[in-house]
């Protein structure tokens, strides 16, 4: 490595690397997997990095790969289940908004490991990171409407799925 | 204090320094204890991680998938198999590697040269190309008959006036992509945001730049990058000459 170039992924490392690990912890709930998304996703900042139009600031950039990432991984981990019920409890256990507080559990559980990619990550964001809906829109790239949209409906999965459960 | 509070991502942008954006976030976190209270527990969990952790070896698995998947996806990945050193460096215009091109490219945000104005640097009419000088931190165009000697740095600027996808690519009998592939906005120059400084070579050097309408047509053109264009795609060659 050059001393430029060292310089330049030190530099990355000083101010992303941090994060980025923290990051993926939260979501994959697990030390070691989560070093390896996050030298995974410096993996992706250093080959994809071109791929960044600037539409968001290094960080969200970032925020969103790792996002993305884990959430593949927790689709493919035996341990699926058993992660996606920590999720909850960490939802239920510090609501983001009121209404969180009466989502049944079970339900939520069921609803996260079964919706498409793209709401499971609006969901993710928005109830367990706390995310506004507007910075759910900034970090995937969609409008507000887009994001409030599936998150009635994830909404109205999970109450059919809750009434299921009680019923 | 009212409003909600600053997000995680919001904390871990003031906490990257990050800067754009952020105005309202810190002018709540000025008058938010809570927030103040949530950035300074992160500076003081980052602090304890930063001394737990071996930068070298969190690192070093990323350098080597990095370096193995930018020689994946070079163009002649089909042909003869080089040497490691040859795949490291496989371009003489710099001791870069072609993994830490894609590092620096992945970095414009943090490594910026300021760059000439674009018609200072000759970017007029269709797709173009222009080799920049950097020099203390800024850049000049390079002159039409200018010798470049080692340990010159130079930079790229390229622009498309309907907007396209770019590859850089080396000259030479096997070429290879420089960097990362770039999407360029309409009309819009753009600085490649990775700089090379010129090794001890004597002999003149191509650099070509690969317009495609689209990523995909890049991805054809690339294939075979000393054939005829591929449709929709169309190439830029810039000379980059060597002196005493």
């Amino acid at each position: 490595m050059g001393e430029l170039e060292s310089a330049v992924v030190e530099r990355l490392f000083e101010r992303y690397a941090f994060q980025v690990e923290l990051r993926c912890r939260r979501l994959l709930r697990h030390p070691e997997e989560a070093r390896d998304a996050a030298q995974e996703v410096f993996v992706r900042l250093l080959t994809h990095g071109g791929d960044f139009r600037g539409e968001a600031e290094w960080m969200t950039w970032l925020y969103r790969v790792a996002t993305n990432l884990c959430l593949n991984r927790i689709r493919n981990a035996t341990r699926r289940d058993e992660i996606w019920a920590e999720t909850v409890d960490a939802i239920v256990q510090e609501p983001t908004t009121p209404e969180e507080t009466v989502l049944n559990r079970r339900a939520l559980q069921s609803v996260f490991s079964e919706v498409d990619e793209a709401t499971q990550q609006i969901a993710v964001l928005y109830f367990l990171d706390g995310l506004s809906q507007q910075e759910v829109g900034e970090v995937l790239g969609l409008s507000r409407v887009t994001v409030n949209k599936r998150l009635m409906k994830f909404r109205a999965q999970t109450n059919a799925r809750r009434d299921e459960v009680v019923g | 204090m009212s409003g909600p509070h600053l997000s995680q991502l919001v904390l871990f942008r003031i906490l990257a320094g990050e800067r754009v954006g952020l105005d309202e976030a810190r002018a709540h976190l000025a008058e938010c204890e809570i927030c103040q209270a949530a950035l300074e527990a992160l500076r003081a969990q980052r602090a304890e991680w930063r001394a737990a952790t071996d930068r070298e070896a969190f690192l070093a698995p990323v350098v080597a998938q990095v370096s193995a998947e930018v020689g994946e996806d070079s163009p002649d990945r089909d042909g003869p198999r080089k040497s490691e050193d040859a795949r490291i460096l496989p371009f003489p215009l710099s001791r870069w590697t072609a993994a830490m091109a894609a590092a620096a490219a992945a970095v414009a945000g943090l490594y910026l040269v300021n760059v000439a104005p674009p018609e200072e640097v000759g970017l007029k009419g269709g797709p173009s190309l222009a080799v920049v000088v950097v020099e203390d931190g800024r850049s000049r165009p390079l002159g039409s008959d200018e010798q470049l000697r080692a340990g010159d740095r130079i930079g790229f600027v390229a622009r498309c006036p309907a907007g396209c996808a770019l590859q850089l690519v080396s000259g030479g009998p096997s070429p290879q992509a420089l960097g990362g592939r770039f999407t360029l906005q309409p009309g819009v120059p753009f600085t490649l945001p990775f700089t090379a400084t010129l090794d001890d070579a004597k002999t003149d050097e191509q650099v070509s730049a690969v317009f495609c309408d689209d990523s995909s047509g890049l991805a054809a053109a690339l294939e075979m990058p000393s054939g005829p264009p591929a449709p929709g795609c169309v190439t830029r060659r810039v000379e980059i000459r060597r002196g005493d």
